[in-house]
């Protein structure tokens, strides 16, 4: 089983956000990984969440991903272009 | 077992779990209607099953359980969710096209693999995005089709419903060392969305984490893709492409995994989420009910090599015991699988085997 599964700066970034509030709220983001959120800060019981083994410690990784996507504001040029479909 | 399960439910749960498996709530109550705000809200809570309703049930069945007001909110979340993943379906039809066309092996994961495997049509199972798998050595080709399919490296803004572009080195830095690429997305306009439709959009607020400028002659949604290239960082995705079939839905063949992965699948993440958050994931049950019955014998014993394989025999357990609360018959063979697991193994332990009991009171944000 794999261990240390959210390092560096990612974790960091992940443990930060985690430890505040900054992940709540509604939307697609938090709607996805609300279960993430709290496998991370929990993980398994008795095991500190950033070095769990087992499922947690994949799960903990999916929030440091999302949590990125998060930040944002580093990068502002603007809104995507908007495509046409038709369904 | 079932019967205990609810014995401190709410009506509003009994017409959920109804609901959840397709049929319509039981028990026109005369004038009163109870429960209707909180069922509304458990609702909009699991709004990826709200596309499965059936007319009858969306226009007839739960006008006897709901106000009026509620009534006329579900009816226009539900359009707006139909036409939410219609967009998410024709969005990313170009990029599927082009991994066949560039031989990229891939499986569509998660909702967008149930909705190709358990439902009549695609857009009848909601979700945020598209998971979509692919091998290691192929990620970066994957990327790049998305790229030339009409995707952005996108990430979220922080205080917005809106994504923008990503910030590159953040991104990678991230990549790294996790299982997906970041977001991959698009921004659509429909252009043929319905009078029916847009009207919905216009009238129902709750829409708006969807549908963007809804008021407006032009809406436009976001359509997300997330490449993995594990299924997490614990279980690879080897298996699961390996055992991948092509389904055919609305003339687009697709490629999704074998029942006994996505089953697999299914189990791990919703026991896994599930288990850590209250009132999270009970929409995922929408899935496992339509599933079960299609576990022959032959592919619910795969399914039981991969949980073994990846310690998830108790998530199994724990996930399979709650389908005939649903009114749904298990399958022999699955019945006897649930009777040889509810003792656990003699001289393991609980954390070890991942078993982090049931999950099933959180469901429904109890202890």
């Amino acid at each position: 089983m794999r261990r240390g599964s959210v390092e560096g700066l990612a974790g960091a970034i992940a443990r930060a956000l985690l430890e505040s509030d900054a992940f709540a709220g509604s939307g697609p983001i938090s709607a996805s990984t609300g279960g993430a959120r709290i496998a991370a800060r929990r993980g398994p019981p008795g095991r500190d969440p950033a070095q769990a083994s087992g499922r947690g410690a994949g799960l903990a990784a999916l929030v440091a991903s999302r949590i990125v996507a998060r930040l944002g504001g580093t990068n502002d040029d603007g809104e995507l272009p908007l495509d046409t479909i038709e369904i | 077992m079932a019967r205990s399960m609810f014995a401190d439910a709410d009506a509003e749960d009994h017409h959920l779990v109804a609901l959840l498996a397709g049929r319509g709530p039981k028990g026109a109550s005369g004038r009163e209607r109870p429960h209707s705000a909180a069922l509304t809200r458990r609702l909009l809570a699991d709004w990826q099953v709200l596309p499965s309703l059936s007319d009858d049930v969306a226009d007839d069945l739960l006008l006897a359980v709901l106000t009026p007001e509620d009534h006329a909110r579900l009816r226009n979340a539900r359009l707006g969710v139909a036409a939410f993943q219609r967009a998410q379906v024709a969005g990313s039809a170009g990029l599927l096209e082009a991994f066949d066309v560039h031989g990229v092996p891939y499986s569509l994961l998660k909702g967008a693999a149930a909705a190709c495997l358990l439902y009549p049509e695609r857009h009848m199972r909601g979700a945020w995005d598209i998971d979509i798998g692919v091998a290691w050595d192929d990620i970066g080709t994957a990327e790049a089709l998305a790229l030339s399919s009409g995707y952005h490296q996108a990430q979220r803004d922080p205080d917005r419903p809106f994504f923008r572009r990503a910030d590159r080195e953040l991104r990678a830095i991230v990549e790294e060392s996790h299982f997906e690429l970041g977001f991959l997305v698009r921004r659509l306009e429909v252009t043929n969305l319905s009078d029916a439709v847009r009207a919905a959009l216009r009238d129902e607020p709750w829409l708006h984490q969807f549908w963007h400028d809804a008021g407006s002659v032009s809406p436009w949604c976001y359509s997300v893709v997330d490449i993995h290239h594990k299924v997490s960082l614990d279980i690879e995705l080897r298996g699961l492409l390996a055992a991948t079939q092509r389904v055919v839905r609305a003339e687009a063949s697709l490629s999704v995994p074998d029942l006994a992965w996505f089953g697999a699948h299914l189990i791990f993440k919703l026991y896994w989420e599930s288990v850590h958050k209250y009132g999270k994931g009970l929409y995922q049950f929408a899935d496992v009910v339509r599933l079960a019955p299609l576990l022959d014998d032959r592919i619910f014993a795969r399914l039981v090599v991969i949980l073994e394989n990846h310690k998830l025999l108790a998530a199994g357990y724990h996930v399979l015991k709650h389908v005939p609360d649903f009114g749904v018959a298990l399958p022999p063979h699955v019945a006897n699988f649930i009777a040889d697991m509810r003792s656990p193994p003699l001289d393991t332990d609980p954390i070890e085997t991942n078993d982090l009991g049931d999950m099933w009171p959180k469901l429904w944000g109890r202890r």
